[in-house]
């Protein structure tokens, strides 16, 4: 490929070629039935390392993919790892849910009364920039380290990302749709019922998508330190007791859970909204 | 022809412009007369301290010098590991965007660590590297590499295919097209990316404060528990809150001062 | 009596300071019946005037006045098309969307759909009903705007540009439907465009505009053509021709690039 530039040179070229993902369809077809293979290959050649590698190393620093399959196996069979999970998806569920019902009301009270969004917009402002997990220490003082406190600590990460997608969504419903309405007759709580919410209901999805994943990064820290069940827990005891291989098990299970619930949400939100775009 | 009364001119809810001001007020005035409501009706000031409290308590941390110690020591962690994450996801996304091969063989790892976050690897960097700096440093690094590295991948997807056959039609070779056409126009979502990743990495530095530090604002916040020193928690979580709003800012003004250029054409 | 009356307008955004009038001394009147388009370039404040007949905006001066009463707020009795196709709900199928001012004024759900059915056909999608607009082309969603206009029985028909943005072919036959639509109910429209064959084609005045700031109306040009029009007779030539010169004489020499004959 001449990268001198000239029209002559382009010219005389042969056919671009390897350019990004602009490539004639037949070329791209190929291309995807290699993907597999490709990932595949890349699976293997990382097991591989790792095993090569954790020969050098003690099992406490770096324990083998052997060896951590072989843990997660026993944790499996012996139920640990399902009742630690069970504690952390429940937590994580019930704070989510609540954050998201309070976060989608006010959301929708603040995009649709002028007067709402003004006493709020302060406090959305403030808050969305304080990490849930800062509040993590005074809600252990006040709640004690049972449920109450984790399941508020979720509902708070979740709330103000909720808000703010709720607050776009309602900023962002397309002006000749609440024209339309208006047009057509439509009172304030019909425009709001029939236009506004349903407008809204993509952004309030993406929204709970991405305070999922915050649900699940703060729900760790709260088990890891006020906790005696949860995988955060667990992973907290591995490292005190030094089971590296353990602490794999717990992490790889963390992000197994998070893709569960976050495609499980997906695929959910598409059954119940089927027809919104 | 019927004349009716004198209609209402321009009923514009964009009239009134003192009014949010007013409100703002009255909002924020609103919650300190609650705040401070709701610390006297505790026996134990100390469970919730009121504003009056809490003010002599950023008072004091501010005189000794610690809440800027504190402040230091988590924006250093913040800022060295999102220089880095951001470097290192820029050059991946790229990769992908440009390489297919690349892209297949990073592919399950990236779409596999996304949902691991970088809090669950706290214990993990601090065996292998130390209570010190480099561990903290490591995990906000790895938070961020994702969120640039899949932004800038979907810039990369977004660029008009115009735009690109506008450049090969003018004789840009590979190399030209890259620096040219795919670079410039992935820079605002790298920048997007950043910005997302910024909150993921003071969610984390703050996470491996609370576990694994001495320092830092994490730190402060965890370790007045042992002295049920809510009013000092009171302090960081305000003070992180206010650092957040000034670090976004500031990215933004910096980016749109040097960058501001690629900003998507609206 | 004249159905739509705009007299003395003035009209500027609210806000900081001294903002530019979009529209100055601005005057029209439109009779029952009757078409009247508003032709001039992107700026020059067509929608502005459409937006006061419909109630979204108010005037700074001058008042607007429809069968007697001044426009308070947007109602059914001025059913707009507006430009683009922002305006139909996504999630809504063709049939639903037609459907949407009878539901919002309360209509059992049989009967309106019976009603929306019947305005189906009328815009021949018979059959189409059960899509959503995603999966509809340009022609058709203008054709569903069009048919959730009518099916509110409305005696005036704002029309912001509707065929703006079709392929040329599809316009065309657009702009023949609902010639024929308007010849059958005689509705009275303000139809706004940039394109001189569709003002002729469609209207009884053709209304050309000066460009904005301080927007007026620079010449009113009646349309005498017998209907329906064809655009291949030589009076139809004739009437570009002179439309073209007023657009030119009030616009300048840019005009001439914006108005090529098609």
């Amino acid at each position: 490929m001449p990268v001198d530039g000239t029209n002559a040179a382009a010219a005389r070229a042969p056919r671009p070629r390897a350019s990004g993902r602009r490539h004639p369809d037949e070329a791209r077809r190929a291309a995807r039935s290699l993907a597999p293979t490709i990932w595949s290959g890349s699976i293997v050649v990382f097991l591989l390392v790792w095993q090569f590698a954790s020969r050098f190393y003690p099992p406490a620093l770096l324990p083998s993919p052997l060896r951590t399959f072989h843990t997660l196996i026993e944790s499996i069979d012996s139920g640990l790892l399902l009742d630690h999970a069970q504690a952390t998806l429940g937590r994580v569920v019930a704070g989510f849910l609540l954050g998201a019902a309070v976060g989608v009301s006010l959301g929708l009270l603040a995009g649709s009364v002028r007067l709402a969004r003004l006493a709020l917009d302060p406090y959305v402002n403030f808050f969305r920039f304080v990490p849930a997990i800062a509040l993590l220490t005074p809600f252990v003082v006040w709640f004690g380290i049972g449920e109450l406190p984790k399941v508020l600590l979720i509902a708070f990460a979740t709330l103000f990302i909720t808000i703010l997608n709720t607050i776009a969504g309602v900023d962002d419903v397309p002006r000749n749709r609440l024209r339309a309405a208006r047009m057509l007759g439509a009172t304030p709580s019909q425009i709001f019922a029939l236009v506004v919410v349903p407008s809204t209901i993509p952004y309030i999805l993406t929204g709970m998508r991405i305070a999922m994943g915050v649900s699940f990064a703060s729900i760790v820290v709260a088990e890891m330190t006020s906790a005696d069940r949860g995988l955060g827990y667990l992973l907290g005891y591995a490292q005190v007791i030094s089971a590296t291989d353990l602490q794999f098990v717990a992490i790889v299970c963390l992000g197994a859970m998070g893709w569960a619930v976050d495609k499980t949400f997906q695929l959910l939100a598409r059954l119940a909204f089927r027809q919104f775009p | 022809m019927t004349t009716t009364t004198a209609p209402t001119r321009n009923r514009n809810p964009r009239n009134g412009r003192g009014l949010p001001l007013i409100i703002y007020a009255c909002s924020i005035a609103i919650f300190f007369v609650a705040w401070y409501a709701i610390s006297a009706r505790f026996a134990m000031p100390i469970l919730f301290p009121g504003p009056g409290r809490t003010f002599a308590a950023l008072v004091q941390l501010v005189e000794d010098g610690s809440l800027a110690e504190d402040i230091a020591a988590s924006l250093a962690r913040i800022l060295a590991g999102f220089a880095l994450g951001s470097i290192l996801g820029l050059i991946l996304g790229l990769l992908m965007g440009a390489s297919r091969l690349i892209r297949f063989a990073v592919d399950p790892y990236v779409n596999f660590l996304r949902f691991i976050s970088g809090i669950a690897w706290i214990p993990l960097a601090t065996m292998w590297l130390g209570l010190g700096e480099s561990s903290k440093i490591a995990v906000v690094a790895y938070v961020t590499v994702f969120a640039v590295a899949i932004n800038t991948l979907a810039g990369y997807g977004a660029i008009p295919l115009a735009r690109i056959r506008a450049a090969r039609a003018l004789g840009a070779g590979r190399r030209q097209l890259f620096f040219m056409v795919e670079l410039p126009s992935c820079i605002h979502f790298a920048l997007q990316g950043m910005r997302l990743a910024m909150a993921g990495a003071f969610l984390t530095v703050v996470a491996a404060e609370m576990i694994a530090a001495t320092s830092g604002l994490g730190f402060l916040i965890s370790s007045s528990r042992q002295f049920m020193a809510t009013d000092t928690m009171f302090v960081g979580i305000l003070t992180l809150g206010a650092l957040g709003f000034a670090v976004d800012k500031a990215f933004l003004l910096v980016s749109w001062l040097t960058l501001g250029k690629y900003r998507l054409a609206r | 009596m004249s159905h739509v009356s705009l007299s003395g307008i003035e009209f500027r955004y609210p806000g900081k300071g001294k903002s530019l009038a979009i529209l100055r001394d601005f005057d029209l009147e439109i009779a029952p019946g009757e078409f009247v388009v508003m032709i001039g370039p992107s700026g020059c404040g067509k929608t502005t005037v459409l937006n006061l007949v419909a109630g979204f905006e108010f005037p700074s001066q001058g008042r607007v006045i429809v069968e007697g009463a001044e426009v308070r707020k947007p109602g059914a009795d001025r059913a707009v098309i507006f430009q683009g196709d922002d305006s139909l709900l996504p999630w809504l199928t063709a049939l639903e969307n037609i459907e949407l001012g009878p539901r919002i004024a309360g209509m059992a759900r049989g009967e309106r759909r019976k009603l929306a059915i019947e305005h189906l056909k009328l815009i021949g999608l018979e059959g189409q009903g059960h899509k959503r607009p995603s999966e509809l082309s340009g022609g058709m969603k203008q054709r569903i705007q069009l048919a959730r206009a009518m099916v509110c029985a409305s005696r005036i028909l704002l029309m912001d540009e509707p065929f703006g943005a079709i392929d040329a072919l599809t316009r065309a036959a657009l702009q023949d439907e609902l010639a024929a639509l308007w010849e059958r109910t005689h509705p009275t429209v303000l139809f706004i465009t940039h394109d001189i064959t569709e003002a002729i084609l469609l209207a009884d005045r053709i209304c050309v505009m000066t460009p904005g700031p301080d927007a007026t109306i620079a010449e009113m040009i009646p349309v005498t053509l017998a209907r329906p029009r064809d655009r291949s007779l030589p009076e139809f030539g004739t009437m570009y021709g002179r439309v073209h010169a007023a657009l030119s004489k009030s616009h300048g020499q840019d005009a001439r690039a914006a108005s090529a004959r098609p």
